[in-house]
């Protein structure tokens, strides 16, 4: 069994992240620029992390596959970034919302995490409009708030449709800035491709230089995987088409233990899926459910045009089942009310997989130009994608998926059971439980790498002082002779079946097995599919060009067969979690009313998974969740 | 309600360019059955798939979240960088080609953004002007209540529209003379306009402005190419905002760090 | 100096001092204009307001002074608007896109023009310098009086009397206008003027000025070739004085 000490500091929760810092170790900052410090990914998480620990005086390498930090996906966040400012008055506090996120995530988080997560968020926004992060403002000049799913209250700020953007750019320039100081040494195309442990602690890692394939390693005294998420082994997802899961499945291979692999995010409002040649799955905010109505045709097979359906023979589902809060219900509930309507042949649209999602009242409510103003380039991405104006027929959309809740299992340092490494932002399973409610990735992200792991990481360092471990380390030319072994393989196969070919269908039973609803005999089949997938894989995949050159062939190959195997551990994690929980829909545990039903008294706790080499199953251990502060309730958003 | 797919195909002139080479050619593809709800990216998707199946190199081009927010994707389409109408490359869709059509696809490049390889070209230039100035210096740490300092809702509009910039490089390939004049004056206008930019606002300019330069941009000539080719709708307003700053801190003296300089 | 060389050295000051040139040049070429216009008012009003030009200043700086001090001033301007503009140029001709093939959006005609334009103006400027000022070139109808310094008048009349001279004035100046239209234009950007609520009328302006301009400068040559305006007061004597001036000169 692996020791999974997350220690958690005692004491009362509100106080618990003060007295730690209290009582952790520290660099002194004369010391610092003596440490080196490996950062790899440079989203929200990475690059406020980098350029944190930067100013702090360490010495900081940051690695991106991208050409510039600025490409990261977490630019893509639309809708906003919770921060309980309680500006509005409307009865937000640190507790409130600790309890939505908590109450969100289904109760499978960790209750002192979460917390300190809340505690952060107001500083968040204080430091981003310190940047000059321009958030919407009202006519007198004060920050505007809007509201998103799964909670009662305004806490969201926004940058117009693209919050995410202006949050990375802050982040982004604060490190161009530490790059400019020769804090920050920026390695642009350099994919992460193994991670070097020496004594059970992470040293470095080995990286492919993207232009000339060249394999090369890097020395630090910590190694901080701000990486995200593992979603696009699905393939049709809202994650970028380079999104991967290389970087945190090879660290979970050199000894990081993978936390709830099974739980990811689908998210209700997408454009669906069109055919075979689609590439990625284009996400629609979640704040237009704030004024648009999803509705179904009460008539099955429902032909007729949707402006012709008269009102009574309109469903509004979330709003006739979920009487509280509406179309503004979690993520994962209207996800599956989404996939019920349409499994159950309400769905329209050419394959039957859609949902109408109306603004039709709300333009005629609040006229057409609020609703521009609002939402204006949501309308305009979503007609130039699909050809139709959402201010003439409703919004098509389906669930897709987005983000992943598990990731690389991190103690309250956010350091993994690896030490020195440590994982930020969507790549670690720490905050969101088994749902992650609207806009609180960004906070999670900014609040691990501006103020979270900058004030932990030196609990880990201030050991090391005079012990450093170079390049020059026989363990580093292992990694390279490993890594170089893996692709000459992969070059060496020649056989019929592309790369893409292979992830399509990886994707596919992914979607159709481990997706919004599950069961065990799927579980199992999809398993089954997954090792004969991975066997065509190495047998059978044809990558061309070379490997000593800009090869995106082979960069897409290296990702699948890693995303092989996290989607096999994804399915064995589904299978295993024997309740039904926030995303976790198994079919065999659902309420009368088709709502999840959970099992604390067997599940209250997160699936901690451990490698232990190729020929040896994963093994499972947990950490059991304890309830101190908040008591699990079924979680009811009628 | 499955009605049959309508597809259709074209001709691809591809411009193709081996790495550490700094001459290329135009390559013809053709590339048939292609749905016509792809997106232009997936269309190349379509031709790799077929070239990786036939034993060949696929065609390197640079997309990433394709949806048009990254700015990682850049193709000059039939002489215009990222095609007709003010989109990103990947927002572009097959529906929009006419059967049959012959498409010549080129890469970014101009004097300051070398062709790496294929439709790959190097923008590193363009993180390099930020990193010159464009931020504010700020560390993380606690900050003050930013209710504190109001700013008018139609200033931080004004601040959003330069800050939309996605950093894709269309105005400087979409320059007769490739000038990152809108680029940099995107990122300077809006720091500008914001309480919080003011104390660097002048030694920003200057030392963005020479970043510019040294790094092998042309000079604006008023064409507007660039402000037509921007996806984002980014005014050619900020270049002239960013001339009237530089015109200020030359005056002033270049870092001028507030009214009241320490003596 | 180091802040105005290290401001020449960027491409915003090489364009502010093109700007601040073609200013000065902007404003000459407009005087100008409403000076031709003085031969709507017949020989006399021409040739006394070029005397004028003459005469300013002249209590502090004597004769003809100020009218010197205003052509090297122009001189500097055309030289360091010219050089700048090559430099400027040197450096665009590398930084330029290096595809194949290359479709524009959004430019003018003036625009793309401008290197063809100014490059003809500048030709225009030292021919029209060698012909009305130097009096080196002069080519002149038959049948008028030669090239006479002072004799502003008909020194146009003898020239505009040509039908391709005319036509080569009047073609010069719709360059001077595509070029003024789109320099006041940018002039203005550079400066930091223009703003989305007042460029229309920015580029409004600048139109109006440059058609202005080319109406104005084209209306003395094409009035001088179709005769709509009076002979040159000399010419009703010039039969007659044309034996007697030869003759004098033969006397001396």
């Amino acid at each position: 069994m692996m020791d999974l000490d997350a220690k958690i500091p005692s004491g009362p929760l509100e106080d618990k992240w003060d007295s730690h810092l209290e009582h952790i170790n520290l660099v002194g900052p004369r010391n610092r620029p003596t440490y080196d410090v490996i950062v790899v990914g440079t989203g929200l998480a990475g690059a406020s992390a980098a350029s944190s620990l930067a100013a702090q005086g360490y010495r900081v390498h940051v690695f991106i596959y991208h050409d510039s930090p600025r490409r990261a996906h977490s630019i893509a966040a639309q809708g906003g970034i919770n921060a309980c400012k309680n500006y509005r008055q409307d009865g937000d506090s640190v507790h409130r919302l600790f309890y939505d996120t908590q109450k969100g995530g289904d109760f499978r988080a960790r209750e002192a995490n979460v917390y300190r997560l809340a505690q952060t968020s107001t500083e968040i926004i204080d430091q981003c409009v310190a940047q000059g992060v321009p958030f919407a403002r009202e006519y007198g000049g004060m920050l505007a708030n809007r509201s998103f799913g799964g909670v009662l209250v305004e806490r969201t700020f926004y940058c117009r449709g693209q919050t995410g953007q202006q949050l990375l750019l802050g982040a982004y320039q604060s490190l161009q800035k530490e790059v400019d100081q020769g804090r920050v040494i920026l390695y642009p195309r350099s994919e992460m491709l193994d991670l070097v442990v020496v004594d059970g602690r992470a040293r470095g890692i080995i990286y492919r230089d993207m232009l000339t394939g060249e394999i090369q390693s890097s020395a630090g005294e910590a190694v901080v995987l701000a990486t995200g998420g593992y979603g696009a082994a699905y393939f049709n997802s809202t994650n970028a088409v380079n999104s991967n899961s290389t970087a945190i499945w090879r660290a979970h291979r050199r000894g990081a233990a993978f936390a709830n692999p099974s739980f990811v995010q689908i998210h209700p409002t997408c454009i669906p899926v069109s055919g075979d040649h689609q590439s990625k799955l284009t996400l629609m905010s979640e704040s237009l459910r704030n004024d648009g109505r999803v509705w179904v045709p009460r008539k099955k097979g429902e032909t007729r045009s949707p402006a012709d359906i008269p009102e009574k023979e309109r469903y509004y589902y979330l709003e006739e089942r979920y009487p509280t809060f509406g179309n503004l219900v979690p993520r994962d509930v209207a996800s599956r009310a989404a996939k019920v309507a349409c499994d159950d042949g309400y769905g329209v649209g050419s394959t039957g997989y859609s949902v109408y999602m109306d603004f039709r009242d709300a333009i005629n409510r609040q006229g057409g130009d609020t609703i521009k103003s609002k939402y204006g380039n949501l309308f305009d991405m979503y007609e130039e994608i699909t050809g139709e104006s959402p201010y003439q027929q409703p919004f098509k959309i389906y669930p897709a998926v987005h983000y992943c809740m598990g990731g690389l299992w991190v103690d309250y340092n956010l350091q993994t059971t690896i030490p020195g490494l440590y994982a930020i932002g969507e790549a670690n399973f720490s905050d969101h439980g088994a749902n992650r409610l609207g806009a609180s990735s960004l906070m999670q992200c900014l609040a691990d790498g501006y103020f979270i792991l900058p004030q932990t990481i030196g609990d880990g360092l201030q050991p090391l002082f005079r012990d450093k471990v170079g390049t020059d380390h026989p363990a580093f030319a292992q990694a390279i002779a490993d890594v170089n072994g893996r692709i000459n393989k992969v070059m060496s196969i020649q056989g019929s079946s592309t790369p893409l070919s292979i992830h399509k269908r990886l994707g596919k039973t992914l979607w159709n097995h481990c997706g919004m609803s599950r069961n065990a005999g799927n579980l199992q089949g999809a398993i089954d599919h997954i090792d004969q997938l991975t066997q065509e894989f190495w047998n059978n995949v044809h990558v061309t060009g070379s490997a000593k050159d800009m090869n995106q062939t082979l960069e897409r190959a290296m990702r699948v067969a890693d995303f092989l195997e996290v989607g096999r551990l994804m399915c064995r994690d589904a299978l295993e979690r024997d309740e039904s929980c926030g995303c976790h829909f198994r079919e065999e545990h659902q309420t009368e009313e088709g709502e999840v039903q959970r099992n604390d008294e067997k599940f209250a706790h997160a699936a901690v998974w451990e490698w232990r080499g190729e020929e040896t199953a994963h093994r499972r251990n947990t950490e059991k969740i304890h309830f101190e502060h908040l008591q699990p309730a079924t979680r009811s958003y009628k | 309600m499955n009605e049959p797919q309508k597809t259709l195909s074209v001709r691809l002139r591809i411009w193709r360019q081996p790495i550490g080479n700094s001459n290329g050619q135009f390559v013809e593809y053709g590339v048939n059955d292609i749905p016509v709800e792809a997106s232009f990216l997936e269309m190349l998707d379509i031709l790799n798939e077929q070239l990786v199946e036939s034993g060949e190199d696929a065609v390197a081009f640079e997309s990433d979240c394709r949806e048009g927010i990254c700015g990682t994707c850049s193709l000059v389409i039939d002489g215009l960088p990222h095609g007709e109408g003010q989109c990103t490359t990947c927002q572009l869709q097959m529906r929009n080609f006419k059967d049959g059509a012959t498409i010549t696809v080129e890469p970014f490049s101009t004097g300051a953004f070398k062709t790496i390889k294929d439709l790959v070209v190097d923008r590193s230039p363009l993180d390099r002007i930020i990193e010159s100035g464009g931020y504010v210096t700020v560390h993380s740490g606690p900050k003050p209540e930013p209710n504190s300092i109001p700013i008018e809702e139609d200033v931080v509009e004004d601040a959003l529209d330069a800050s939309a910039c996605i950093g894709c490089g269309a105005c400087v390939a979409a320059c007769p003379n490739g000038s990152a004049s809108l680029f940099t004056s995107a990122k300077i206008g809006h720091l500008a306009l914001l309480p919080q930019g003011q104390t660097e606002r002048y030694g920003r300019v200057r030392k963005m402005v020479e970043a510019m330069d040294n790094e092998g941009f042309g000079s604006c000539r008023n064409y507007a190419e660039c402000q037509a080719s921007c996806p984002k709708n980014i005014s050619i307003k900020y270049i002239g905002r960013m001339n009237k700053d530089y015109i200020h801190a030359t005056i002033h003296g270049g870092d001028n760090r507030g009214p009241v300089k320490a003596t | 100096m180091n802040r105005l060389q290290t401001f020449y050295g960027t491409s915003i000051g090489k364009k502010i001092v093109v700007a601040i040139t073609g200013v000065i040049m902007y404003g000459f070429v407009i005087g100008h204009m409403l000076g031709n216009l003085k031969a709507f008012g017949g020989a006399t009003a021409l040739d006394q307001y070029a005397e004028m030009l003459r005469e300013i200043g002249k209590a502090f700086l004597g004769h003809g002074t100020f009218l010197w001090i205003a052509r090297i001033v122009l001189i500097a301007a055309v030289i360091g608007h010219v050089t700048t503009v090559i430099l400027l140029s040197r450096i665009n001709s590398a930084s330029q896109p290096t595809r194949t093939i290359r479709r524009r959006n959004a430019s003018t005609l003036a625009a793309k023009w401008m290197a063809i334009s100014g490059t003809l103006v500048l030709l225009f400027i030292i021919i029209h310098i060698a012909q009305f000022t130097l009096g080196w070139i002069t080519p002149h109808a038959s049948g008028t009086t030669g090239f006479e310094t002072g004799m502003v008048y008909s020194n146009l009349w003898g020239a505009f009397n040509i039908w391709y001279v005319a036509l080569f004035y009047v073609a010069m100046m719709a360059m001077v206008c595509l070029h003024v239209y789109h320099g006041a234009w940018s002039m203005m950007q550079t400066f930091g003027l223009d703003a989305p609520d007042r460029n229309a009328l920015i580029r409004g302006s600048a139109a109006a000025i440059a058609i202005s301009l080319f109406i104005g400068f084209s209306a003395v040559p094409i009035a001088m070739l179709t005769n709509a305006i009076s002979k040159p007061p000399a010419m009703d004597e010039l039969q007659s004085a044309d034996a007697s001036a030869i003759q004098i000169e033969v006397i001396r």
